[in-house]
């Protein structure tokens, strides 16, 4: 069992300006009766707190699993080959929110309009691999293992651990919502893949006499035992260790005021995320699934409740994480975008280029990032959305932002990044 | 069982090292049966050889499985109906459907038939309980069991153009006004000769194109049929499978391209390592895995053949120890050897219904990926510490019965003790160790045994009931934690 390990103070969080958008956030909902909440929310006395040694910044990467539609997300209502190729799809331009020249909004982030207007959503646009790959499984894992000249299987989230700490803690990088490790997250550094916290301590826990001994028995038998099962048996003892702090320091639901949709297990997951960062683990890097982005058929009706959902999320998540959002930038990753033509299903087959969100601390939001290539033939790839940014150097603006201390060059190598401008 | 069970020994007789290779790789768990029958034919290959045969295996406890999930009887229109009435949702058709699955692993004889349609249904991968394909997701099973262990080929031919394979990736509005590409690019990409084969975008939408008109309605009855207005005509072409496609009706030409990327020697190399993935080692040699793909191709995709090639193969015989169940398997295996099995699954309090949840409780639900790539085959996924605690928690919670399953039998314990009394602690826990892992316990286990009950391992029971039920469950919970408990 490590100890926690202190993140280096240039990680911690700017958290003074995070404050004041907090509150304008509140306010411009309208929730003029919580204003005695935000101070208190918000106070000095609170915001102190948040500069302790091992509350440093956290990243937490959203994957929209299935391939989402960029073009339905922020939609570039300027082209007319967008209308052309999307007779029964296309969102009509006066459906848009927060709408500029270029690009608006898919009507069902009506959930983060307020995050928009305080300035704390970025939407980013042509991104994505830097060579098209239409195979969701390979072209996740390319997305998520974001070393192509290496052959190791080794996240970059993992790599992103492994660069923060000399010796990375259990829960320092940890999927929640699926038991699975993405490859994002598989490497050297240790990770953690879970549901919950409450069920990873060990037999018979609550037994002072017969608990230690199982334990010791199984510590035992599986340093004896060769091979990765004896290794995971070991860090299993260390894990269950640790999870019984944690289980006790994750509140069992949100706070009063916070509602995730009924019945989603994206809302759970962030749930279970934000619980997480109010407990002060010392987690700096989330990974969350948000699935059934694959629409090939109805598009329409599909990516609303799609988007609504992750909207509706968000938006849920950053309120219930309360004084420590300051501390937390959400991004969303997906493995490709959807083909700019309708199929014959009123739906859209695998594309390429596709938008990203960035919220929450540093981003500077509000507004549309792109180096836009446009959707006149030509500059189209196969019929689709060209990529102009790669996705790695979206991260690399994060990260260089919110993890100064990082050395980018071993998490994302060979890749120079170019910049968007979307982090402060 | 009479006086001649295994377990009335002190020391009970254990299999061979191969044959408990076999029949650990093989089966969703050695139990007295599979004991019994390895060795009242004489040995694996004989056992393997009439598994390979399931039609000549009398499997009475399996085939009463069908009659505790009487809704999974409904015809598509049917099933649609209680779902339109709101009397039933598509989840709990799923619910019925991964219940009525673990239940055929618990209780089936015919064990390599089992392993193998879990096998192929991994492959061939459609969850359950999803909206679009639900009501045909039964029949879809029976196609893929029925097929099983005969002709890849064949398989492939009925799953393809199945009516659940065409609701879930959207064939069904797949047609000649408007392609819908999702099928014929999984067909390549996952069923058959997979991404390093070379095929581009316009292979993807010729793919797509051959599969038009196999029509079902979705959230309509889900009638399912073949229209040659929806069929794309004309000219195909696919790596190297060209066809003029000239006529209404394209099931012919369904057939042929189906038969030439079943034959196809990507087909092969991809199949033979899944394959190797699942039943030898996560890194397979490139050694096993060709001669298993040759062995597939030279039998004209027979699955028997390949499957004898990779259990004959020393790399397969020397591959104890290296797969880790999964969750799914490792609940099973569990359960089969504690003799615990389901008899009806009347309400949610039954234990062919808790396997479901016990096996989600330590990270994988039958049938509940998400995704059409199947749960992954390799045990790495299914090693880390978390899993393990949560496995740990749960062995002891099957040795006792814990979550107090109903409609399920378990023998009177005195009927799995030995018959000869006294015993020591020690041997108690080395019979439990040569019943539940099928090996003698080691000296570690006996000790952790014997420390967690505060008693010295030679203390002695005069009698089986002098044995505790909180001693037996703590022993045995210890048994299957043993890190060989987890392996198959």
């Amino acid at each position: 069992m490590s100890a926690p390990p202190a993140s280096t103070p240039a990680d911690d969080c700017g958290c003074d300006d995070y404050g004041v958008s907090r509150r304008s956030i509140l306010k411009a909902a309208g929730l003029a009766a919580m204003a005695g909440v935000t101070t208190s929310m918000f106070g000095d006395v609170l915001t102190s707190t948040v500069y302790g040694a091992t509350e440093g910044n956290i990243l937490v990467v959203v994957s929209l699993r299935g391939g989402a539609d960029g073009l339905s997300m922020i939609v570039p209502h300027a082209e007319s080959a967008y209308y052309a190729a999307r007779p029964t799809t296309a969102i009509a331009r006066d459906r848009l929110l927060r709408a500029d020249s270029t690009f608006g909004l898919h009507p069902a982030f009506a959930p983060l309009e307020d995050m928009w207007a305080a300035g704390q959503v970025a939407g980013l646009h042509a991104v994505g691999l830097p060579v098209p790959n239409r195979s969701h499984f390979e072209a996740m894992e390319l997305l998520e293992d974001a070393d192509p000249g290496s052959s190791a299987r080794i996240g970059w989230i993992n790599r992103m651990i492994a660069g923060l700490a000399s010796s990375p803690d259990v829960f320092d990088g940890i999927q929640i919502g699926s038991t699975v490790t993405p490859t994002s997250l598989v490497g050297p550094a240790p990770s953690l893949a879970t549901g919950g916290f409450d069920d990873l301590l060990m037999p018979f826990n609550q037994d002072p006499k017969l608990g230690p001994k199982v334990s010791a028995t199984l510590r035992s038998q599986y340093t004896a035992h060769d091979g990765p099962l004896g290794a995971a048996g070991i860090n299993a003892l260390a894990l269950a260790a640790r999870a019984g702090d944690v289980a006790g320091a994750v509140p069992a639901g949100p706070p009063s005021g916070v509602t995730y949709p009924k019945y989603s297990a994206l809302g759970e997951a962030l749930g279970t995320t934000a619980g997480l960062i109010r407990a002060k683990v010392g987690v700096k890097a989330v990974a969350v699934d948000a699935g059934g982005w694959d629409h090939h058929v109805d598009l329409g009706w599909r990516v609303e409740s799609t988007i609504k959902d992750l909207a509706s999320c968000l938006a849920a998540f950053f309120t219930d994480l309360g004084p420590e959002a300051g501390r937390v930038t959400v991004v969303t990753l997906s493995e490709f975008g959807r083909r700019l033509t309708e199929n014959g299903s009123r739906g859209v087959d695998h594309g390429y280029g596709n938008a990203v969100l960035a919220l929450g601390a540093g981003v500077v939001g509000g507004k549309y990032y792109s180096r836009w290539p446009t959707l006149g033939t030509g500059t189209q790839v196969d019929g689709d959305l060209a990529v102009t940014t790669d996705y790695r150097s979206v991260l690399m603006e994060i990260l260089r932002a919110r993890f100064p201390s990082l050395d980018l060059s071993t998490v994302f190598p060979g890749v120079t990044a170019k910049p968007l401008g979307f982090m402060r | 069982m009479g006086t001649t069970r295994r377990s009335a020994a002190v020391t009970p007789a254990t299999l061979s090292a191969r044959q408990q290779l076999v029949a650990n790789r093989f089966s969703f768990g050695v139990d007295e049966d599979v004991v019994a029958d390895m060795r009242s034919v004489g040995g694996w290959q004989q056992w393997f050889e009439r598994q390979l045969a399931p039609s000549r295996l009398v499997d009475t406890a399996g085939a009463r499985v069908s009659s505790w999930f009487p809704m999974l009887a409904d015809d598509p229109a049917a099933a649609w109906g209680r779902v339109k009435r709101e009397e039933k949702s598509a989840w709990d058709f799923g619910y019925d459907f991964s219940s009525y699955t673990l239940a055929r692993k618990l209780v089936a004889r015919r064990q390599v038939q089992e392993v193998m349609a879990d096998f192929w249904s991994n492959l061939l991968y459609i969850p359950a309980g999803e909206d679009r394909s639900f009501p045909w997701r039964r029949s879809y099973d029976d196609v893929i069991r029925r097929h099983s262990l005969g002709r890849f080929r064949m398989m492939l031919r009925e799953a393809i153009v199945h009516p659940a394979m065409s609701g879930w990736l959207n064939n069904s509005s797949n047609t000649k006004r408007g392609i819908n590409e999702n099928l014929g690019r999984e067909l390549l990409e996952l069923y058959t000769v997979g991404r390093p084969a070379g095929y581009d975008e316009a292979d993807v939408k010729s793919s797509a194109r051959i599969l038009t008109g196999f029509k079902v309605k979705v959230f309509d009855g889900y009638a399912a049929s073949y229209e040659p207005n929806d069929h794309y005509v004309g000219a195909v072409s696919v790596m190297d499978f060209t066809h003029p496609n000239s006529a209404a009706d394209g099931r012919p030409v369904v057939d042929a391209y189906l038969d030439h990327l079943a034959r196809h020697p990507a087909t092969a190399q991809r199949l033979a390592r899944r394959l190797c993935l699942r039943f030898v080692s996560d890194e397979p040699s490139d050694d096993i895995v060709t001669a298993v793909a040759a062995a597939y191709r030279a039998s004209d995709t027979d699955i028997r053949a390949t499957l004898r090639a990779m259990v004959r193969h020393p790399e397969f015989v020397a591959s104890a120890g290296q797969k880790v169940r999964t969750p799914i398997e490792d609940v099973v295996n569990c359960a089969r050897v504690l003799d615990m099995r389901p008899v009806g699954a009347t309400d949610d309090a039954a234990f062919a219904r808790h396997v479901v949840w016990m096996s989600s409780s330590v990270g994988q639900m039958q049938f509940d990926w998400p995704r059409p790539d199947g749960f992954p085959e390799t045990s790495s996924t299914w090693t880390s510490p978390a899993r393990m605690v949560r496995s740990w928690n749960i062995h002891y919670a099957l040795a006792g019965n814990w979550w107090g399953a109903k409609d399920i039998a378990i023998p009177a314990r005195a009927d799995v003790m030995p018959t000869t009394w006294p015993v020591t602690l020690g041997q108690l826990v080395d019979h439990q160790s040569r019943m539940l892992l099928g090996r003698p316990a080691t000296a570690t286990l006996r000790q952790g045994v014997a420390e967690a009950l505060n008693r010295a391992d030679t203390q002695k029971f005069d009698t089986a009931s002098a044995v505790s039920d909180w001693t037996w469950t703590v022993l045995r919970g210890a048994v299957l934690n043993s890190p060989e408990g987890m392996l198959r």
